[in-house]
């Protein structure tokens, strides 16, 4: 135990040390210095010097992936083994169906996460663009679902049609007026002009919002449960220690039926193909007759759909915070496309269960209780970091040549 | 003249406590004044730079609590006083910025955005969080500047002047001109020598530096400090001011700020005869339409082309004619070649010894370079060797992987394996401006110029990153030199994207010529050129070679290659299938192979007949 404190402590000088001795050494052996640098700062922290002595003695081995990989499982394990060392009496370590609740939470919150996430990840494969309004557009959805909800007594089910046709025309009005300049070529530097423009868009959709409300407001729409489901009467259901709350549930299951709805278009339908075909080559994509331009509007449209879907799906099972929910949102999507990788619809799915599962392990393992919740987002930052520094291309993307 | 409209300016902005009506609105003046600081140093970024980072507010937050924090802390002693603490939020903000730059190196475009607004919305909810430290939303008392509202004001008219000062002489500098080159292009500024991975945390670290400064400053001369000044809001009215402003003006985007900051809160309330209105956070809604509608409408923002077209009145008012273009020459040269070429055109072929530039050491090995896509090999084990000077043609099929070699040797690429060793040091996997340094210098097969540089400033960005002691005067002289070897002279002024195809070649070989590289790759120089043009390129190539250096031809025109070729490396499928004297390799069987399939391979080119590949396969 006094051993492993030691490396908590010595883990990122060795890590650096290695990060920095390894490639020069590699280099000065005239040998392949790419895997050199990550290998040596993770088996640095895994550990420290015996670690580095034996990489420095392998020098001209070290190629493959695993030498990576290993010693990064290695890394984790020994993090997680550390922090129930240090919080022996938190409840994260003396309670395993807590835990696993946790989890459980997680991946169905992570199944809402991967819907919004897939429409940004839609509209970038389409036209590389990020859209900066993704987060407003969830916020608008939901929002919308809770006034929609507010005026007629209506199964909250029922009203995500209604917000998806909402969002999607807006969305291709957006498209089509406001970033016409990129699809036309006229925007002299696409990416910044996209930047600027769907940031804009944010702003005002932030504020329109907060002003047709009245001041910022936690919005809590009814919930799912507020009504019978298949004749059950029940919030939470309860099988051995694990409890399932409904309401997630449910937006979990919506979640997960639009995900799947969103690739079979992609990958069995004529526009799924077209899209496909512009995001891999515009030209040829134009050269075989396909609109460019029209399957960007769609494309985005469609992107803003599904981050309404997934703000109608969630608003009657959790709280907004508006207008703050709107960034925090949107941050979430792009922890989840860098984490699957930009443009990659399944990589969406993984990074969404992946962070959903980080999120809620925060939640509810952070050391001080008060600030879990809180810290929640927090958490996203670090994934993020980490693939960025390590894997930019993310999971499932490939580096672009 | 505009010294005498800033001094006025000044005077104007200093006098606004004497005749404000109430101290309410010096408040808000001061609060104009600030926000001028953050648009000018976000237009810098941004609009220079080229580098979108949505944590501008956010950082400058943090450098406001750190100055707080550290004169509350240290209250009482020499070291807790009001101006050490914003000395010391100064430092806050640049040590953030230099470890925030270093972060985000990889990071382009849409992913520094990305981070950037992850990062400023996690510092918000660390400081609201963190009650123990900051005070979270109870908000923190603020040991304030000494002095009156009057002078706080004044304090803050000078930071501002300072801030804009710094930006302008930052601007003026070779520093301001590799900037402005990395933001039209990064890959062809790293091709130039411009360390783009240097420059990249410099500017991040200056531009914390003053946001820091500007921060601390303006926070110690209010009362208390919440987590709401790291809102997005702020975040977005800046890009709102800066847009409006004009994006690559910082003052444009200052006097922008001030206006619109005026009119937020002149807005508060409408009330024209029995209308009253309270537009309350309509207001931000509508400036977020404002921001979209300049964009769209006028992208070039409003106050820049406002003071452009007053100062070209005030101009032609006075009589002065200060265009920079007055003087030169009558233009109109198209393509057609200029005098400098035809005066260089008359000394062909033979190498001219009086150019033979001092001896250089020419040494490079490329060794079984792999290069994969995915699962494409586009390299499969090259391996050749330039080891004294000459004009070789690096020839072969579409495909065959010309290009992706030179972005290989040139250090665009990292090779998946294979080593190059250069003077006998391994180069393979170094950045492209060390691989410029180091004497390997390239253009690229489609021009890559600086769009929005002038064509001599596209020559200066070379001459000046490799050589850190030049003066501008003298590097100007040199690339007016070799503007008119390629015969650009009276073109130095305008834009690079005024110029056509050829031209852009013509540049790009001009940019090259600055580096002084001694192995130099060129792209497809020919592609796409005017005949004439074309004997001033094949003599300008001649000459270079005949100063001592190896000059590497990739090129389709097989005409021009055995003309002006002394040796051939032939590549296929991503392998060397021949390397030798012209003559040789033009009766190569393979090489023969190669570009017009084998013979009883007929049909590898027929247009996908399945029986005729079908066979072809077979036969393989």
């Amino acid at each position: 135990m006094e051993f492993l404190l030691w490396m908590a402590l010595a883990g990122p000088a060795w890590s650096t040390v290695g990060a920095i001795l390894l490639p020069r050494r590699y280099r000065t052996r005239r040998a392949d210095p790419r895997l050199a640098g990550v290998a040596g700062g993770i088996w640095g922290a895994v550990l420290g010097p015996v670690g580095l002595v034996l990489l420095y003695r392998s020098t001209p081995r070290l190629l493959r992936g695993l030498h990576v990989v290993i010693p990064g499982i290695l890394l984790l394990a020994e993090l997680l083994a550390l922090f129930a060392l240090m919080n022996p009496s938190s409840t994260c370590v003396t309670n395993g169906p807590y835990l696993a609740n946790q989890v459980q939470n997680g991946l169905t919150v992570g199944l809402v996460y991967a819907t919004m996430a897939a429409g940004l990840t839609l509209i970038y494969s389409v036209q590389r663009i990020i859209s900066f309004s993704h987060g407003q557009f969830v916020m608008f959805g939901g929002v919308t679902a809770f006034l929609i909800l507010q005026q007629v007594d209506l199964n909250p089910i029922a009203v995500i049609p209604i917000v998806a046709i909402g969002t999607l025309l807006l969305g291709m009005l957006v498209a089509a007026t406001l970033l016409r300049p990129i699809q036309s070529g006229r925007a002299e530097r696409p990416d910044e002009f996209a930047i600027l423009m769907t940031f804009g868009l944010g702003v005002f959709m932030t504020y329109a919002l907060v002003g047709v409300l009245g001041s910022p407001v936690g919005v809590r729409a009814p919930r799912y449960t507020d009504r019978p489901i298949f004749g059950l009467d029940a919030s939470v259901i309860e099988i051995g220690a694990i409890r399932l709350r409904m309401d997630v549930l449910i937006a979990g299951g919506v979640g997960l039926l639009v995900f799947l709805g969103l690739v079979w278009l992609l990958y069995r339908t004529w526009l799924g193909r077209s899209f496909r075909a512009v995001s891999m080559d515009r030209q040829a994509a134009a050269a075989v007759g396909i609109d460019s331009g029209r399957a960007f509007v769609l494309a985005f449209g469609l992107g803003c759909m599904l981050a309404g879907i997934a703000g109608a799906a969630l608003v009657p099972a959790f709280n907004f915070q508006v207008p703050d929910m709107a960034a925090q949102t949107a941050i979430r999507s792009y922890v989840i496309v860098v984490l699957g990788g930009l443009g990659s619809v399944p990589g969406a799915l993984v990074g969404a269960l992946f962070l959903g599962v980080t999120e809620a392990l925060t939640a509810a393992c952070y050391p001080d209780p008060t600030k879990g919740a809180t810290y929640q987002v927090a958490s996203g930052l670090l994934v993020f970091l980490a693939v960025l520094l390590l894997r930019p291309q993310g999971f499932f993307g490939r580096r672009e040549g | 003249m505009p010294a005498i409209l800033v001094l006025a300016a000044l005077v104007g902005l200093a006098l606004v406590p004497a005749v404000a009506p109430s101290g309410y609105q010096v408040d808000i003046a001061r609060q104009a004044l600030y926000a001028a600081c953050l648009a000018a140093t976000w237009s810098l970024l941004a609009g220079v730079a080229g580098q979108f980072s949505f944590g501008h507010v956010a950082i400058a937050g943090v450098a406001a609590y750190a100055g707080v924090i550290w004169g509350r802390e240290l209250a009482g002693t020499p070291f807790g006083d009001a101006w050490v603490a914003t000395v010391v939020g100064t430092l806050a903000g640049l040590g953030l910025g230099a470890t925030l730059g270093l972060i985000l190196l990889r990071l382009r475009g849409s992913y520094l955005a990305l981070f950037t607004l992850a990062f400023s919305e996690i510092a918000r909810i660390v400081i609201a969080t963190e009650v123990d430290i900051t005070g979270g939303n109870l908000s923190l008392a603020v040991g304030q500047l000494p002095g009156d509202r009057a002078f706080h004001y004044e304090v803050m008219v000078g930071a501002l002047l300072l801030v804009l000062v710094v930006i302008y002489r930052v601007m003026g500098s070779r520093f301001g001109l590799f900037l402005r080159a990395m933001r039209e292009d990064a890959d062809a500024a790293a091709a130039m020598a411009v360390d783009t991975t240097r420059l990249k945390v410099l500017v991040f670290s200056l531009v914390s530096l003053l946001l820091g400064f500007s921060a601390s400053v303006y926070y110690h001369t209010t009362p208390r400090l919440t987590p709401q000044i790291l809102d997005l809001l702020g975040m977005g009215l800046i890009v709102v001011y800066a847009v409006v402003g004009g994006m690559e003006s910082p003052l444009a985007g200052a006097i922008a700020a001030v206006i619109l900051v005026w009119l937020l809160d002149a807005l508060r309330v409408i009330e024209i005869g029995p209308l009253y209105i309270e537009p309350g956070v309509w207001r931000y809604a509508i400036f977020g339409a404002l921001l979209v509608l300049t964009l769209r409408l006028a992208p070039n923002g409003l106050i820049a082309p406002l003071g452009a077209w007053i100062a070209a009145r005030v101009r032609r008012l006075l009589g002065t004619s200060k265009s920079p273009k007055a003087p030169m020459a009558p233009s109109g040269t198209g393509d057609r070649p200029a005098d400098g070429i035809a005066a260089t055109s008359t000394s062909p072929a033979a190498p001219d010894p009086a150019v033979e530039g001092p001896a250089r050491e020419i040494s490079l090995s490329v060794e079984g370079i792999v290069m994969r896509f995915g699962g494409l090999a586009a390299l499969d084990g090259a391996t050749f060797a330039l080891d004294r000077p000459q004009i070789c043609g690096l020839i072969g099929p579409n495909g065959a992987g010309k290009t992706t070699l030179v972005n290989v040797l040139s250090g665009q690429y990292r090779p998946t394996g294979g080593a190059v060793i250069l003077k006998g040091e391994r180069v393979d996997g170094l950045p492209p401006y060390e691989m410029v340094r180091r004497g390997v210098g390239r253009t690229f097969q489609i021009t890559r110029s600086f769009r929005r540089l002038t064509v001599l400033e596209n020559l200066l960005v070379p001459e000046l990153a490799i050589n850190a002691t030049r003066t501008r005067g003298e590097a100007e002289d040199r690339a007016l030199a070799a503007l008119e070897v390629v015969g650009l002279q009276r073109l130095a002024r305008d834009y690079a994207r005024s110029l056509s195809g050829g031209q852009q070649k013509l540049l790009e070989l001009a940019r090259l010529v600055m580096l002084d590289s001694d192995i130099l790759f060129l792209d497809e120089p020919f592609a796409g050129v005017h005949p004439v043009l074309r004997r001033s390129i094949g003599d300008l190539i001649r000459r270079i070679r005949a100063e001592g250096r190896a000059v590497v031809l990739i090129e389709h025109d097989l005409g021009a290659v055995f003309e002006l070729c002394e040796r051939l490396v032939v590549l296929d499928g991503g392998v060397v299938i021949a390397d030798g004297d012209p003559a040789t390799v033009r009766g190569d069987p393979r090489v023969i192979a190669a570009y017009l399939g084998q013979p009883d391979k007929p049909a590898t080119w027929a247009p996908s007949g399945t029986n005729s590949t079908a066979t072809g396969q077979s036969n393989a």
